[in-house]
């Protein structure tokens, strides 16, 4: 019997395999492990101190009927919607911006990127001082305006959008980079062929700017997306979830019914139904973006 | 080349891990025994942790403690449970957090006192029984050592007290809604709040609710938990609900702001009582401005409660891990650990309780609350505290609580006696579908 070429490893071909074994290894390790696991976790209660004990479908069916993880995906969703419009919009205009002739334009570059690098932590519990109904600075500001206090963090129809805000606050930087990169590509003789043409700036930008950097736009919007479904540290820091479940994230509550009340089993079936939600928005989005744009 | 490059390569790693793998081992003599012990990561605990193994350590050569502090976490729970899941739990801890003792002992992960000849004799006649009884689990077993409380109580700034007229500390509902009508609301006419009765906390997690509801309840009900025989829900009842609407009744009148906050607005005469434990004497004194004074007063009761004034105890217990290999040497240390010297160092270092019987008569403390009479006050609670049930699914049952307790108190979204069916229901469900 004859192997395949490929199987009949010897010489450099031997060389090559060792060389990226470690890659090989970091994956069994760290990915494909973690995630054989959690999938037999799906059809196991388990305490992590304790063996793992079968219960079929169990915490599936509970998923189905919880409140609490469906609440969750909604408050997600309403992340979503606020955050990734904003983000986005926010980035595209600042990096037209940074991308004309200002001064300073390499101060102003860096001031946006710095909250990025900045501990997700150490911001999160600043802004959560600034939130302060009573004591923070944006109720003071708005005070000396005469407008009544917001309670911005802590009314369930407030909380998630002041959320979503300092999200938005917090990631733009790294938006508003990858946009420039965008629009530092654009052939400039394309701009100048539109002025011949007597094109408006509005014009120039709908028609020539938004196509070219529609890759870019879409690793953004795919980026900003996947970024908004794992929101947990705001939360997480600010409200602990509340209030009344408003910033329950799906992360969140993965997070509590694994290391709150140690059901792994449970957690796992959460994230897994997580992901599919996940690849679902993802995949409808490049639909439609890619459609439309 | 490349088969030469893979050839010098490996021959490096080889040396590398013979070199270092050989740096990780220590031959220990024979008899000799090696434990280790994880303290709390207070400052106040690692300096009497130091001071303890290094005593021991002194005194038994052939038994050598090597201390570390508990390694960081969001909680002790969580550390101690991933740690005993990847074996690597230490002999002993001094920081286990008594709520997830019966978790830890449904995956056999610790060892029994009733393992050790002497180990239920020895805690006997240390703490008292009744509550010993409270540590005990669903089979009977102890796996824990109840060693230290810090009963709550509520601290007040008797400046706002005197500056409002009045001249005692509320021990009713209704002397602590007087006191609240009169300390809470804007104080400098600007038209908005700057004074509050309390600092209830209102992120939405279960702990919080250790320090207001829980508190509240165990006060109320005479020494109650939510839990009874460790099994059936005790929450579901007129307590709950006076307690949900006394609360809600505070945040909807103004005597607590629904806002995060800002530092210490107890220390800067923001907030006029504070519900803690004997921990804060220490951080008050330290922190103080000028002229600051204050006084510990009980959880207050309903106005037609008689009886004695429990308290919620937050209490601390010691553990000994089934990965052990040397049971017997971590119980004699342990037993150092909680022993009458030891316990008067906890008292003077760390400005905590231990739980011990004739706490206040015994000689060797005498001259110690003599000189700390703030701390003679929450000693005389030590015997009227309340610790956790013994159940692996109680945090989940003060979810249950503390999601209610934000609707219908916080939010005042909800009313009290739906938000306690609610939370019964939910407790219910969480108990039924786990088997407890």
């Amino acid at each position: 019997m004859k192997f395949p070429a490929v199987i009949n490893i010897g010489g450099e071909q031997r060389a090559g395999h060792m060389l990226v074994a470690p890659y090989y290894i970091f994956f069994a390790m760290f990915l494909a492990y973690p995630l054989i696991f959690s999938f037999v976790l799906v059809f196991h209660r388990w305490s992590i101190v304790g063996p793992l004990e079968w219960v079929g479908l169990s915490n599936i069916f509970e998923l189905g009927g919880d409140p609490l993880f469906w609440k969750s995906i909604g408050n997600t969703l309403i992340f979503l919607i606020i955050h990734v419009p904003l983000q986005v919009g926010f980035a595209l205009v600042l990096a037209a911006i940074l991308n004309s002739k200002i001064p300073a334009q390499g101060v102003f570059r860096a001031a946006f990127f710095l909250p990025v690098v900045v501990s997700g932590v150490a911001v999160t519990i600043l802004w959560k001082q600034m939130f302060s109904t009573n004591l923070g600075i944006l109720n003071q500001v708005l005070y000396e305006f005469g407008i009544d206090p917001v309670p911005w963090v802590t009314d369930p129809s407030w909380a998630m959008p002041s959320i979503a805000m300092m999200a938005t606050w917090k990631n733009i930087g790294l938006y508003v980079v990858l946009f420039l990169a965008g629009l530092q590509g654009i052939p400039k003789h394309l701009y100048d062929a539109a002025d011949i043409d007597g094109a408006s700036t509005v014009q120039k930008f709908f028609h020539i700017t938004i196509p070219a950097i529609n890759p870019v736009f879409m690793v953004v919007l795919i980026l900003s997306t996947l970024g908004g479904f794992s929101l947990f540290i705001e939360p997480y820091v600010i409200t602990g979830g509340g209030p009344m479940n408003s910033t329950l994230s799906g992360v969140l509550y993965i997070y509590r019914q694994a290391f709150s009340f140690f059901r792994m089993g449970y957690a796992a079936t959460i994230g897994f139904a997580l992901a599919i939600i996940v690849m679902g928005v993802i995949i409808i989005q490049r639909r439609f973006v890619e459609r439309e744009v | 080349m490349l088969l030469s490059i893979n050839r010098s390569f490996f021959g490096l790693l080889f040396i590398a891990l013979f070199v270092f793998g050989g740096c990780g081992k220590v031959s220990d003599p024979e008899g000799f025994v090696r434990l280790t012990y994880w303290s709390s990561t207070n400052p106040y605990e690692i300096e009497l942790a130091k001071e303890l193994v290094s005593e021991w350590n002194t005194a038994h050569p052939d038994t050598q403690v090597i201390l570390q502090p508990l390694p960081e976490g969001r909680s002790g729970e969580e550390v101690l449970i991933i740690a005993a899941a990847g074996g690597t739990a230490p002999d002993i801890c001094s920081n286990v957090p008594p709520i997830i003792v019966p978790l830890l002992a449904k995956g056999n992960v610790l060892v029994p006192v009733d393992h050790f000849d002497d180990g239920r004799d020895y805690l006997a006649q240390r703490i008292p029984e009744d509550l010993l009884r409270t540590f005990v689990a669903a089979d009977g077993k102890l796996y824990q050592i109840p060693w230290k409380g810090n009963p709550i109580m509520v601290q007040y700034n008797m400046g706002i007290l005197k500056e409002v007229g009045y001249d005692h500390l509320p021990v009713t509902w209704s002397e602590w809604a007087e006191l609240a009508e009169l300390v809470s609301g804007d104080t400098d006419g600007d038209g908005r709040d700057d004074r509050w009765m309390g600092d209830i906390n209102i992120i939405s997690e279960w702990r919080q609710r250790l320090f207001d509801f829980y508190p509240f309840f165990i006060a109320a009900s005479g020494g109650q938990t939510i839990l009874k025989n460790n099994r059936e829900i005790n929450f579901d009842n007129q307590i709950t609900r006076d307690i949900f609407a006394f609360f809600a009744r505070g945040f909807r009148e103004g005597w607590y702001a629904n806002s995060t906050w800002i530092g210490d607005q107890f220390l800067q005469g923001r907030i006029t009582a504070h519900i803690t434990g004997p921990w804060n004497i220490s951080h008050t004194e330290r922190f103080k401005p000028d002229g600051f004074e204050y006084a510990f007063g009980p959880i207050p009761v309903p106005d037609d409660f008689i009886g004695d004034h429990y308290t919620f105890g937050d209490p601390k217990s010691i553990g000994i891990f089934s990965t052990t290999k040397h049971p017997e040497a971590a119980w004699n240390f342990v037993k150092f650990l909680i022993s009458r010297q030891a316990d008067l160092r906890l008292l003077e270092i760390c400005a905590q309780l231990p739980l011990r019987k004739n706490l206040l008569t015994d000689s060797l403390y005498v001259p110690y609350f003599e000189k700390n009479s703030m701390m003679k006050q929450f000693a005389e609670l030590v015997p009227y505290t309340r610790g956790f049930d013994q159940n692996p699914a109680l945090q989940e049952v003060f979810d249950a609580i503390n999601e209610q307790f934000d609707a219908v108190c916080i939010q005042g979204r909800r009313d009290p006696e739906q938000g306690v069916r609610r939370a019964v229901k939910r407790s219910a469900n969480v108990l039924k579908a786990r088997g407890l």
